[in-house]
């Protein structure tokens, strides 16, 4: 330490700084550092402005047209795209861009409340086993192994036919089968930080384990959350759409961009773009959550991010 | 080794013994039975197929019966066709074997070429460029994929019909729609695992001795370099049978894939049963070999459990 005599103890100090209390005080948080990593990431933001679109588009558009997205007018099925419908019509004479609208708001709800589902079993699961620890964390975590070793599209497929299809049903198929991940992402997560010196310090500090919790382990835990929510959505909605397009999902008359596809798929011949419009956004939205969640996961978890 | 081998084995028997259980209830506790979905039948005659199929016993009988034929390698006769399940699996496997297949050789066959010139020529323009192309194919579902592709080649360009399993033309796009996804997947692991490799201390010394640079990729970098694109193959597997249930219905391709779902919808119980059990061994077996393909290529898995 002291090799260097010559140096004054005033010298040895770090060059003065104006110092904000205030902000030493909050410090900035791991969402500012975040968002201002994530705002130099253009795919990233432009994939975000994308979904806000999407968003609005299938949620706010339905009220702006002037068509229904059940009412069929059988004079004017299979019509190609006009001012009168941007999108065409589809084989019962429908509006095809409101069914577009419609399908997406589908294809986005079930995204989005099946990702809730999966989210709220896979980290109670993956924290209560890592919390626990031992003997109870290991068979839980076998238990995520053997059920992800099942061929599981195959269960939701032989689940989807044989009862009763309800989009109740398909919620909790879909959740039931995307919780693994999440839960094993939570359990390495929590373990890692368990062991980590910031909570040991607070441990020293004397704070107390709900203060540990809150203000240490779960705001860690959910960057990596926030991350895998983001690019869970995505596979959700192709889970859905799978089911869909195979005539498993929902159910008719209402769309989603599944079924969209399918039909458009089944008329390529002559009605290309019967499949063209729906599969566009779908890819698009697809596109844009996947882009957001890696900018997400770079902005969140700078470590984890790809070599 | 083999201690590690007959666990695994023992393992894939026990699910296996699950799959069965689980799947043979839960098709028997779904409302409807194999001859609600036809026309309305008298009520004796039905009786008398019930007795036929023996579906009239207790459950828990039918079920010892299922696995007693199922031990012997009999997957019983159909209830909704006139042909034994064997019969049936028998004529529409191979078909969605030879699909697999090409798929599986057009994944690894693009995707593994790709990963490695990314990862040699890491960022440059031969890595960004089909990294990116990558990204694409990795969000592209195969029930966009597929018909987009009959789209452009089928009916605009006119190179390959649109439908059916006739020619062997008729491989290309059905092929292709599950491949191409898998490729994309396999070059990013593949880019991954040999960037991992070549950051390595003895790549490094392999350098600093002179050993040549395709030397230093062929045999010192690719044998490490490969392992997460062989745990990868497990999961491809499972992945190119669902892309089959997708690709078989879009181009009307007479494989199990399709039959699969056709008897779920007709609730053919026996048919179902017989598919979701050789899917599932099919899995199995395929997640057990490259467990032990993966503990003979890297000595590290070898003293893990020990």
């Amino acid at each position: 330490m002291s090799k260097n005599p010559q140096l004054s103890p005033s010298e040895k100090r770090l060059p003065d700084v104006p110092v904000d209390l205030d902000a030493i005080e909050s410090g900035t948080s791991l969402w500012q550092d975040a968002w201002h990593r994530l705002r130099k990431n253009h795919m990233a933001l432009i994939s975000f402005w994308v979904l806000v679109f999407m968003v609005i588009f299938c949620f706010v558009g339905p009220f702006l047209t002037s068509h229904d997205f059940r009412s069929n007018d059988l004079e004017k099925t299979l019509l190609s795209p006009s001012s009168q419908h941007w999108f065409g019509t589809d084989d019962l004479g429908r509006d095809q861009l409101t069914r577009v609208m419609i399908g997406g708001r589908v294809s986005l709800g079930v995204g989005i409340i099946a990702t809730t589902v999966s989210l709220l079993i896979g980290v109670t699961y993956g924290a209560t086993a890592a919390y626990i620890g031992g003997k109870v964390d290991a068979s839980m975590m076998r238990l995520v192994d053997v059920l992800y070793a099942l061929p599981f599209t195959i269960f939701v497929i032989l689940l989807m036919t044989l009862f009763e299809r309800s989009i109740v049903l398909l919620f909790i198929v879909i959740g039931a089968v995307e919780w693994l991940t999440m839960a094993r992402i939570v359990r390495g997560q929590v373990l890692s930080i368990k062991k980590q010196e910031f909570v040991e310090a607070a441990v020293s500090l004397g704070y107390s384990t709900r203060r540990i919790i809150l203000r240490h382990i779960i705001p860690n835990v959910l960057g990596v959350v926030v991350v895998y929510a983001t690019l869970t959505v995505p596979s959700v909605m192709l889970l859905e759409s799978f089911l869909s397009f195979l005539g498993l999902g929902v159910q008719p008359p209402m769309p989603s961009w599944g079924s969209l596809i399918k039909l458009g798929a089944d008329n390529i011949q002559l009605y290309p773009y019967l499949l063209v419009i729906p599969a566009l956004f779908f890819s698009l939205t697809l596109f844009s959550l996947n882009f957001l969640g890696d900018g997400l996961r770079d902005a969140l978890d700078p470590k984890s991010s790809k070599d | 080794m083999f201690k590690f081998i007959a666990r695994r084995i023992l393992q894939s028997i026990i699910v296996l013994f699950v799959i069965t259980t689980v799947t043979f209830f839960m098709v028997h506790a779904a409302p409807g039975d194999p001859f609600s979905a036809e026309r309305k039948m008298p009520e004796h005659i039905k009786q008398r197929l019930m007795e036929h199929y023996g579906l009239d016993k207790p459950e828990i009988v039918q079920y010892f019966h299922y696995v007693g034929s199922l031990l012997k390698g009999d997957l019983g006769p159909s209830h909704v066709e006139t042909r034994s399940v064997n019969r049936i699996i028998g004529t529409t496997f191979p078909v969605s074997l030879e699909l697999g297949s090409w798929a599986l050789l057009i994944a690894l066959g693009i995707g593994l070429p790709v990963g490695i010139i990314a990862a040699v020529f890491r960022n440059t323009l031969a890595d960004y460029i089909p990294m990116s192309m990558a990204m694409i194919g990795i969000c592209l579902p195969t029930f966009v994929l597929g018909p987009v592709l009959a789209l452009i080649f089928g009916v605009w360009l006119g190179w390959f019909n649109v439908s059916g399993w006739f020619i062997p033309a008729d491989r290309v796009l059905p092929a292709l729609t599950i491949g191409l996804v898998y490729a994309a997947i396999i070059a990013r692991i593949t880019r991954g695992g040999m960037l991992e490799v070549l950051n390595q201390d003895f790549i490094r010394t392999a350098k600093a001795k002179g050993v040549p640079f395709p030397r230093i990729i062929f045999f010192h970098t690719l044998k490490g370099g490969l392992l997460p694109v062989i745990s990868f193959l497990g999961p491809a597997l499972a992945g190119i049978i669902s892309g089959s249930f997708v690709v078989e219905t879009i181009f009307q391709i007479p494989g199990m894939g399709r039959q699969f779902v056709q008897s779920a919808f007709n609730r053919d119980y026996a048919l179902v049963m017989g598919t979701v059990i050789v899917y599932a061994c099919l899995i199995i077996v395929a997640n057990l070999l490259v467990d032990i393909v993966q503990v003979i290529l890297n000595p590290r898995l070898r003293f893990e459990d020990s």
